[in-house]
């Protein structure tokens, strides 16, 4: 235990140093200017030329052939120089009036901080919320195995195959071709539901943008638990645990010592399953469910990191302004690399946390769960 | 009509041939409905960018395999060696690699490219493509690495292991033939089916953001177009907002199918492909469990 949380300090402070080393290599603005050519900023700051007419232009490079006869490349050179910088004045993103701080000066580390609160605030929300709902839905696709549950489709066509049947009289002929049409359109409800789950927020969040504003942090938040396939993966994953748990030997034995192993009961309602604190009083399934619940525990650390995937990607590819993700897309474009690390160094140490309490938590767990406590 | 009923519900029961043959089925009839229907500049650029796309996935996963596979011979290498210290700073490595959230990862790697394109260091736009699936590998193939790793832990519980090693059997025979080769390879291509997933959706996400947040930046015109760039294009956003015109005005739904196909087109391919790729992987894991 102490040797990973160590790791993942060692870790920390790794990225750190070499981060501060990387932003210490970075040229500033300043140093920018003074590498600048000193002969062409003589010349353009000088104000006797105009040099957006083309006629003192060219004057102003006749006169230097004059003074330099024996240098008119250089010369000719010069004034391209002068034309460059006139263009940058105007086309370079530093230059640019609304890019108050430049560089990572003590306000922007302050609204940096209150935006990465924020940013921690949204991610620790939804990583309860998809926790809770994963669980949640993995449950629901247990027990509707575990009850004999077909697929839409499978219930689809054997409601079809009994419409087909030659011997079957009219009413139950048409009362399959009911049941055949709501099995379909429950599949295609589910479809419509499955592609919501898998869709990228981006898809998702445009397609709302006429219909109501999509930059509030509710709206966020949703977009965070539902798309990106982040809930539909990680309900899988714990599925999967559930599967496999029920496969153990100590399930058949107490299945077989008559503890309650009937999933159509009562207690498997949806209300009873969407509790925040589940429990199946004297049924297989609190067994189940509780060494599932043990397994998945390192899996937040997988969730962890990809939620912020997710997290980047909703607040870049929405451009919502005061988020830090959007102030990160920002600073790459106009080149401010030492604020660029600044973020990426708070979002390392983010899920470099969250690994960090996930083992401590599960280290706990582990001694609770293998009777070491 | 009853073997009909019979291979459909075989087919039903094989969840990864199924939506296999959906998604096939699905982005037949797309193709088919978008020649009809879009214009002809509009359609080239579409199936210019989906082919893109996958050419990126692909080698996504042929990189991650290669990746994952020398890591796992260099990581055997190192513990056989007995030095522990390199061993460490191998393990150390890896997991801070883990941790960079991949999305940052391959931003960083986007942006030196575009540093390489603006000094025309490379000019070839399949080396682009190679550049960026080397990218997105570098990210993600930990998934693949640990696939390996558990499937040599689990043997490693079994007798079979050091039954092996006694036998005077290299490590790296029973690793590699033993394990990876006779008994892991279903594991293997469930693993890189599901990167294909996580490739194309990391690749389209982080091409939208860029031509969303950076296209003053980064000359778009240097980079292959891909489903997620040209999701962002002007016109295509345009048709993904008239998804929710529909919301409110649900007869101008049919719009949608004529008029704003190549916003939606990029989008279906984008959510069917994840979504079909998720069940073609969790049926073959069922498949293979069997």
């Amino acid at each position: 235990m102490r040797k990973k949380q160590f790791e993942h300090i060692v870790s920390i402070l790794f990225v750190t140093v070499t981060l501060i080393f990387v932003y210490n290599l970075l040229p500033s603005n300043k140093q920018l200017d003074k590498d600048a050519d000193a002969i062409v900023t003589k010349y353009y700051n000088s104000n006797l030329v105009d040099f957006s007419d083309s006629y003192q232009k060219n004057l102003f490079q006749d006169v230097l052939n004059v003074y330099y006869p024996n240098d008119k490349e250089k010369n000719q050179q010069i004034v391209y120089e002068i034309d460059e910088l006139r263009i940058r004045k105007f086309t370079d993103p530093n230059a640019k009036t609304g890019m108050v701080d430049k560089g990572l000066t003590w306000g922007k580390i302050t609204s940096i901080l209150s935006m990465y609160f924020v940013f921690l605030f949204v991610y620790i929300i939804v990583m309860i919320v998809i926790h809770y709902l994963a669980q949640s839905f993995a449950i629901i696709r247990f027990v509707k195995i575990k009850q004999g549950r077909k697929s839409y489709l499978n219930e689809t066509i054997s409601y079809f195959a009994e419409y087909a049947k030659k011997e079957n009289p009219k009413n139950k002929k048409t009362e399959s071709l009911k049941k055949a049409g709501y099995s379909f359109v429950k599949g295609v409800g589910k479809t419509v539901g499955y592609i919501m789950l898998f869709s990228p927020a981006y898809v998702v969040a445009y397609s709302f943008k006429t219909s109501f504003s999509t930059d509030s942090l509710p709206f966020m938040i949703l977009l965070a638990v539902m798309t990106n396939g982040l809930l539909i993966n990680y309900a899988y994953k714990f599925y999967s645990l559930l599967v496999a748990e029920s496969k153990s030997g100590y399930v058949e034995t107490a299945i077989v010592k008559g503890l309650d192993n009937n999933y159509n009961t009562p207690q498997f309602a949806y209300k009873n399953i969407f509790k925040f604190n589940k429990k199946f009083s004297n049924h297989i399934f609190q067994h189940i469910y509780l060494n599932a619940k043990y397994k998945n525990t390192l899996n937040i650390k997988e969730l962890s990191a990809l939620l912020i995937t997710g997290l980047i990607i909703i607040e870049m590819a929405l451009n919502i302004q005061g988020y830090i993700c959007y102030e990160l897309l920002q600073n790459v474009l106009f080149k401010q690399y030492d604020v660029v690390i600044f973020i990426v160094l708070l979002l390392f140490i983010t899920v470099k946390l969250m690994e960090m309490f996930v083992d401590y938590w599960y280290y706990h767990y582990s001694k609770r769960y293998e009777n070491k406590d | 009509m009853k073997t009909k009923i019979e291979i459909l519900k075989q087919i039903d029961d094989q969840n990864d041939v199924k939506w296999l043959l959906f998604w096939l089925i699905g982005i037949q009839v797309m193709l088919v409905w978008n020649n009809l229907f879009l214009n002809s500049p509009a359609f080239s650029l579409l199936k210019e960018a989906f082919f893109n796309s996958f050419k990126i996935g692909f080698i996504v996963i042929v990189f991650s395999l290669l990746l994952s596979w020398g890591m796992i011979n260099f990581s055997l290498y190192l513990k056989n060696r007995n030095n522990w210290i390199y061993h460490y700073l191998f393990t150390f490595v890896i997991n801070m690699i883990r941790s960079i959230p991949q999305i940052l990862g391959v931003l960083i790697g986007y942006i030196v490219l575009t540093f390489i394109l603006n000094n025309e260091m490379l000019k070839s736009e399949f080396m682009v493509i190679v550049f960026i699936g080397f990218v997105i590998s570098f990210f993600v193939f930990l998934e693949m690495f640990d696939t390996m790793e558990n499937r040599i832990e689990q043997f490693k519980k079994n007798d079979f292991y050091p039954a092996m090693l006694v036998s005077g059997i290299s490590e790296y025979r029973i690793v590699n033939v033993e394990i990876f080769y006779k008994n892991s390879l279903g594991y293997i291509f469930h693993k890189l089916i599901s990167m294909f997933g996580v490739a194309l959706f990391l690749q389209c996400s982080i091409d939208f953001i860029i031509s969303v947040g950076l296209s003053t930046d980064v000359s778009l015109s240097n980079f292959p177009i891909t489903l997620g760039s040209l999701l962002a294009k002007m016109d295509s956003k345009q048709d993904i907002l008239a998804i929710g015109k529909t919301l409110t005005d649900p007869l101008y739904g049919i719009n949608l199918f004529f008029e704003h196909l190549q916003g939606i087109s990029a989008a279906f391919i984008i959510v069917f492909t994840l979504m079909s790729i998720f069940k073609i992987s969790n049926g073959f894991v069922k498949r293979i469990s069997r």
